[in-house]
């Protein structure tokens, strides 16, 4: 479980200090679905590094299952981003001189998994997202949609509880996005990791149960109807129904 | 995954891999290439010291030569001695000297064997002879009566006055023509030939003297001077009216002798009127390292000798070798560290700037929990690797240059002043009172050893290392935030 109390975070910008994040409470449960929505610049890139350890706060506390991640050292701090937590980027943030298989391994290399054991676990990860014919593959062979399947196997294969997005489908078609987010839907469902995705797109921030805008590093929180999600996976549901009548 | 990575990252970046390494490699060929010339300038200054002392010789005891007083040079020392009665007759006169310094005594070489420190003491005597062979050729006396020409006496190419009356006769034509032929004789303890002016030759055909041969007429001659006058074994020369029979040729170790005719010691003795004295006592020390302290001890108890050890004979040094051994070791000493300085900052700004165009990469890296000395190891692996990369060009591109220097082996000449009292060895062609010197040609050559290849290796490691320590650096120091932060 995640609860973020009181997080402010400014940056120093020449000698204007600016407030990315302001007193942000929030409480994420084990195997929730929370969207942060918000224009470019608002701070939920920002409020997602804290989220995910990557950066400190300035004042307030992130914790995750008990354990304060803004006062832990950093090599503790490092350690529980690799086992805990899985990162999907909006530029895929390929390795580009690696194939797709090794791409997955570099997730495994700081758990200290074997190399026989790593291969194959990320081959297996790699058949999970449909691409167990891309193994090896370099980034720059595969389409746009294809390497953030690999960066989504990368972020999945060592078992994480959290799966953090950034802008997971920022880069994407609008036919390959839909594609990407069902497969992390679908992934979300089945591995129960609480996931926390990043996005300006509304189309996808309406489908979700909890909704976090952050506008001026404020957050606001929105749960949505449970009814309203209902109906709108009954009219996926449909919708989904005719495609393959039509099919 | 780190072989992999470094293997790929590598292949992938080819050009800036290979600009470091250039430049990485430039340094070490240069390094390489100033340190065999300089080990062959040592090798080259070694030679000359040997040539002019004898292979084992760690000094060498002479006596100072008086300043020439006004007397000698009114004729105290020899004269050439011709007859002008005869006409167009060959004449020779052999002028033998004894050079390099006053005699000593032979039965010093004995005293200073006896000395604490010293192995062995070997005498020998250094003579020049200048020989002077021609004719003159009388002229002819004529009065101004052309019918009544008549012989006449007259110092040859002069005139003169002969007869009386009205005719004026006056000599015409006349001359002298003569060759003069300067060469340096040394004469040798035959008992004891590992010591001394021989022990630098080798002997290519015949023999050399034996032990018994210590007042025989036989001599041996250099290489080069049988060469020039068309000696061979089995033939005899003639010294002052002494023939000689040629026993053997010897070939020096270095490529020019200071010695042409090498004598047994008393036959020496004998030509250049010196019974029992030598020029130069050849010493060996029985320990190397205590050259100063036996040099201290025979000049404490020798008075009036000069002692000059291989240190003191390599002073005097000068010429071409030395000009070219102060440049090897000053300004090629400097330029190398100069070029391996600016190309290890180039390698560790390239590498750095690598570093900074990856920081989506190694920030991905971290975000996906590789810890920062996993980082840093993949940056200073491929810096490592682009060390040895250099390391290994710079290898082939200095023993190409010492290679090359070795083939075109260009001559530098070596000049020992004879200074003071300084024996400075059998030959030389200085006349006595004057300060001589010996003028040597050596090959250069660029011997690398294996110390100079780890000496290179080490450099390339060192290179890859700095490079890669401040990659490392840089990549250790970089947030996973800037991952994120960079794309959006």
């Amino acid at each position: 479980m995640y609860k973020l109390t009181g997080v402010t975070k400014r940056y120093q910008r020449g000698k204007e200090t600016v407030e990315a994040l302001r007193d942000i409470d929030l409480v994420i449960e084990d195997g929730d679905q929370l969207v942060i929505q918000g224009p470019t610049g608002g701070g939920k890139s920002t409020l997602l590094q804290m989220i995910g350890g990557l950066d400190r706060p300035s004042e307030g506390s992130v914790e995750l299952d008990g354990v304060d991640l803004s006062s832990i050292s950093e090599a503790k701090l490092t350690r529980l981003r690799a086992e805990k937590i899985g990162i999907i980027f909006q530029a895929f943030n390929l390795i580009p001189t690696l194939t797709a298989q090794e791409n997955v391994e570099t997730a495994l290399v700081p758990l200290g998994v074997k190399p026989a054991e790593r291969r194959e676990r990320a081959a297996e990860a790699l058949r999970s997202v449909g691409l167990g014919e891309r193994l090896t593959h370099a980034p720059s062979e595969l389409s746009g949609g294809q390497q953030q399947r690999v960066a989504i196997a990368r972020a999945l294969v060592k078992k994480p509880k959290v799966l953090l997005a950034d802008e997971p489908t920022g880069n994407l078609d609008e036919g390959t996005r839909d594609e990407i987010m069902a497969l992390l839907e679908g992934l979300w469902r089945e591995l129960g990791v609480t996931f926390i995705l990043v996005t300006h797109d509304s189309s996808i921030a309406r489908r979700a149960p909890r909704l976090a805008t952050i506008k001026a590093g404020r957050l606001t929180l929105t749960e949505q109807a449970q009814e309203q999600a209902q109906e709108q996976e009954q009219a996926q549901e449909q919708e989904q129904e005719q495609a393959q009548y039509a099919g | 995954m780190f072989g992999i990575y470094l293997k790929r990252e590598l292949s992938r970046r080819k050009k800036a891999a290979l600009v470091i390494a250039m430049g990485l490699a430039l340094g070490i060929a240069l390094v390489i290439t100033v340190t065999s010339v300089s080990a062959g300038m040592r090798q080259a200054q070694d030679k000359v010291l040997q040539s002019l002392y004898g292979l084992g010789t760690d000094m060498t005891v002479t006596k100072a030569r008086d300043a020439p007083s006004g007397d000698d040079e009114q004729g105290g020392g020899q004269r050439f001695e011709f007859d002008a009665s005869a006409d167009d007759d060959e004449q020779s006169s052999d002028r033998v000297m004894t050079q390099g310094g006053q005699t000593l005594k032979s039965s010093l070489v004995a005293k200073v064997a006896e000395q604490d420190g010293v192995s062995e003491a070997v005498g020998a005597l250094s003579l020049n002879v200048i020989k002077v062979d021609g004719s003159f050729t009388q002229g002819e006396a004529q009065s101004d009566d052309s019918s009544s020409a008549q012989q006449g006496q007259g110092a040859p190419g002069g005139t003169a006055t002969g007869g009386g009356g009205t005719s004026q006769p006056r000599v015409e034509g006349g001359g002298a023509s003569f060759g003069v032929n300067n060469y340096a004789v040394a004469g040798v303890d035959v008992t004891d030939q590992d010591l001394g002016p021989l022990a630098t030759s080798k002997i290519t055909k015949g023999k050399t003297f034996t032990a018994s041969q210590t007042d025989a007429k036989v001599a041996v001659l250099s290489k080069s001077y049988a060469t020039e006058n068309e000696y061979t074994v089995g033939e005899t020369i003639k010294i002052s009216d002494t023939k000689y029979k040629i026993i053997g040729i010897a070939t020096p170790d270095t490529s020019e002798s200071t010695t042409d005719v090498y004598l047994p010691l008393k036959q020496a003795q004998t030509l250049g009127d010196a019974k029992n004295t030598v020029t130069t006592i050849y010493v060996k020390a029985t320990d190397s390292q205590q050259i100063d302290a036996v040099k201290a001890t025979i000049q404490k108890n020798i008075s009036g000798t000069t002692v000059t050890t291989s240190a003191d004979l390599a002073e005097t040094v000068s010429g071409s070798l030395t000009t070219a051994s102060n440049l090897a070791t000053s300004v090629g000493k400097w330029l190398s560290i100069a070029v391996l300085a600016a190309a290890f900052l180039v390698a560790a700004l390239l590498t750095s700037s690598a570093v900074s165009r990856r920081v989506r990469e190694f920030g991905t890296l971290k975000a996906l929990g590789w810890p920062s000395r996993k980082v840093t190891r993949q940056v200073v692996g491929e810096s490592i690797v682009n060390g040895l990369l250099g390391g290994a060009l710079g290898i082939g591109l200095g023993l190409a240059a010492a290679y090359t220097v070795t083939a075109i082996s260009p001559t530098l000449k070596a000049e020992l002043g004879n200074t003071g009292g300084m024996g400075g060895g059998p030959g030389g062609g200085g006349a006595p009172g004057q300060q001589s010197s010996n003028a040597l040609e050596i090959a250069l050559s660029a011997p690398v050893s294996l110390s100079t290849i780890a000496l290179a290796a080490g450099l390339a490691i060192a290179g890859g290392l700095i490079a890669g320590a401040m990659g490392g650096w840089r990549a250790s120091r970089m947030r996973p935030a800037d991952a994120l932060r960079s794309v959006s």
